[in-house]
């Protein structure tokens, strides 16, 4: 029971009699007695009192506390991501692959929301404070990404990255080392972005209605199919790690999309990159007292630095490791 | 645990439908249809193996992972019971699933409210009951029961599976109002907070938890403040109301896949047929019954038309 807020508000306002003008009501830090905190069980719906609405997310421990979940929710994601590529690997079943395959390409479709938030909530905090945008906002802001990329300026804003102290030697060179790794995670969120943009569809069909046919099973309808098609489909199968073609059917024509097992490990990546990304706006968004003052720099966003390049950003940067 | 008796019809009753089929409409109409109801509960069985494995997990889950693994089965049980309504639907109002417009009207009709006359017929058609009206008498006549008394006896156990059909669906529709908000937030980049609001006559407050997970519901997400909070705990309610959903679910997915499987198998083979081309076997349509327990006379009627000859609706 940490971390409690209490916002103390008239009987009246929290149950919608409102004989007057409330007043505003407050958000405060008062730690609740026991004896006025019910336990929540199963599904509790609890109205928030109309007059706290509009300001809620204006308090910071609130903020925090929603904010702070994409902790749990990126592990959780994380490890059941990992743990289904697992099962997907020891599977020699090629329809249960191909389930495993397409619930992990929608799992990091998810994930990659929980980005898009982080990035909308940091442009504006007052629109998109702390719940998710919806899927226009998302595409929106995933297609600005993919063809113009997320400035180094406000990469450094998002995640907390601050820059070396000092004009000396030292601090130019890891400036320098600090810059490449703004421009790793500049490409890493340009590919989450074209990621989404390329699957957000898959995941509805896999999600809502995942009936779909099998090339063969698409040529028994439409026996006019021609020879190129028949020949790009057995193309495609033929490619290695090729699990299943999936054919849909549009209007007046057949769209194949071939899963693979390099996708699905693309995808297993691109989660580990999200995680790295939101944990690493976490860490240094000052709600941990442990960290502050210091820059955690993730793992994922390293890799293209040598031994020496990063050993120089940890010991002379002064960055830290996030264990 | 429901268990259902099955039965197999011929092809050879497929070849002679009421109004046959031209090989046009087998092509363009029945032909997409039985093969997206095919790929449908193919990928449903494996979904439902997962939700299994989810729940073996969530079992063993520890503090603060528990809550989330348990979301993970309610989203994932919550989606196969979209599936499951969905294919309903499929089936009963003949959605032309090879159209987009098709498939997209699922996702507004699926949880639509029945009128009453449609409520009756509803699972009995989802289900192809109608199939046992036309069994063949001599059926029953061959097994010594007359053709009457199996007529009857067969009318008494689609009753019964029509009850309990409907108060499957009962059950199914309830889990999915009941956990619409969750699964719709885990859905839409996991917005599920780790606490837990309270409220007094004088006091709102949010707590943060180990064990609890909150949605924010706006009236437009995106797009307006929260109005309300629904927090999950996976407390024994939960997860007994998981567990009822799974086991209904264990027991209509495996039939639905036998049944859109031979229809499936049977299209193909038609349209062989019908062009010159018969097939070399003759695949058989699996119906299901969901009536148990049932009475020794009604276990004769059972065995009686176990492999008799059954015309499929048209």
């Amino acid at each position: 029971m940490v971390n409690s807020i209490v916002s103390k508000v008239d009987a009246d306002h929290i149950h919608g009699h409102q004989k007057r003008r409330p007043r505003r009501p407050l958000l405060t830090t008062n730690k609740p007695t026991t004896a006025s905190y019910p336990s929540v069980v199963g599904l509790t719906v609890i109205d928030i009192p109309a007059g706290l609405r509009s300001h809620i997310y204006e308090t910071p421990h609130f903020r925090g506390l929603c904010v702070s979940s994409w902790r749990y929710a990126a592990y959780t994601m994380h490890d059941a991501i990992r743990r289904e590529y697992r099962e997907f690997k020891a599977s020699s079943d090629q329809g249960e692959r191909a389930y495993l395959g397409w619930f992990i390409i929608t799992s990091v479709v998810e994930m990659t929301e929980m980005v898009a938030t982080a990035i909308l909530n940091a442009r504006e905090p007052g629109r998109f404070a702390v719940h998710q945008a919806d899927n226009s906002q998302i595409e929106s802001l995933f297609t600005d990404v993919r063809d113009h990329g997320i400035g180094a300026e406000e990469i450094r804003s998002i995640l907390g990255i601050r820059g070396p102290r000092g004009l000396n030697v030292t601090a130019i060179r890891a400036l320098r080392v600090l810059e490449s790794v703004i421009e790793q995670i500049q490409t890493v969120l340009q590919a989450l972005a074209v990621f989404w943009l390329e699957h957000i569809e898959h995941t509805k069909w896999f999600r809502h209605y995942p009936a779909t046919l099998s090339p063969e099973e698409a040529w028994l309808i439409d026996r006019e199919a021609s020879e190129e098609s028949r020949a790009k489909a057995a193309e495609l199968m033929a490619m290695p790690g090729a699990i299943e073609i999936v054919t849909l059917m549009k209007e007046a024509n057949f769209e194949h999309i071939l899963l693979r097992e390099q996708l699905v490990l693309e995808a297993v990546l691109f989660s580990d990159a999200a995680t790295g990304f939101l944990l690493m706006s976490l860490f240094n968004a000052g709600l941990d007292p442990r960290r502050a003052g210091k820059t955690t720099l993730f793992p994922q966003f390293l890799r293209h630095l040598n031994d020496d390049e990063r050993a120089f950003l940890f010991v002379a940067g002064n960055y830290v490791d996030p264990d | 645990m429901m268990t259902s008796e099955r039965f197999s019809s011929s092809q050879e009753t497929m070849s002679t439908p009421i109004e046959p089929y031209t090989a046009e409409q087998i092509r363009f109409d029945v032909l997409p249809r039985s093969l997206h109801g095919r790929s449908l509960t193919r990928r449903m069985r494996f979904r439902l193996a997962h939700a299994h494995r989810q729940q073996e997990e969530a079992l063993i889950a520890t503090v603060p992972d528990r809550v989330h693994a348990w979301a993970a089965v309610i989203a994932t049980t919550w989606t196969l019971i979209e599936n499951t309504l969905k294919l309903y639907e499929t089936i009963v109002s003949h959605i032309d699933t090879k159209t987009e417009e098709g498939r997209i009207s699922l996702q507004t009709r699926f949880m639509r409210e029945r009128d009453p006359d449609e409520e009756v017929t509803f699972h009995a058609r989802a289900w192809l009951f109608q199939v046992f009206d036309h069994v063949d008498g001599q059926a029953f006549t061959d097994a010594g029961i007359e053709v009457e008394e199996g007529r009857e006896h067969l009318r008494h156990m689609i009753e019964r599976s029509v009850a309990y059909l409907r108060q499957s669906e009962t059950t199914l529709r309830s889990f999915y109002r009941r956990y619409r908000v969750i699964a719709n937030a885990w859905k839409h980049g996991r917005a599920l907070f780790s606490f837990a609001p309270y409220e007094t006559k004088s006091q709102f407050g949010v707590n943060a938890s180990d064990t609890a997970i909150t949605a924010l519901l706006a009236k437009k997400p995106g797009r307006g403040w929260p109005t309300r909070l629904v927090t999950f705990v996976a407390d024994e309610e939960a997860l007994n109301d998981v567990d009822t959903a799974l086991s209904l679910l264990d027991v209509q997915i495996p039939r639905f896949e036998l049944l859109m499987g031979g229809f499936a198998a049977s299209a193909i083979a038609y349209l062989d047929y019908l062009e010159g081309h018969p097939p070399p076997f003759k695949p058989k349509l699996e119906f299901s019954l969901f009536a148990d327990p049932y009475s020794p006379r009604e276990a004769e009627v059972l065995a009686a038309i176990r492999d008799a000859p059954l015309r499929p609706p048209p």
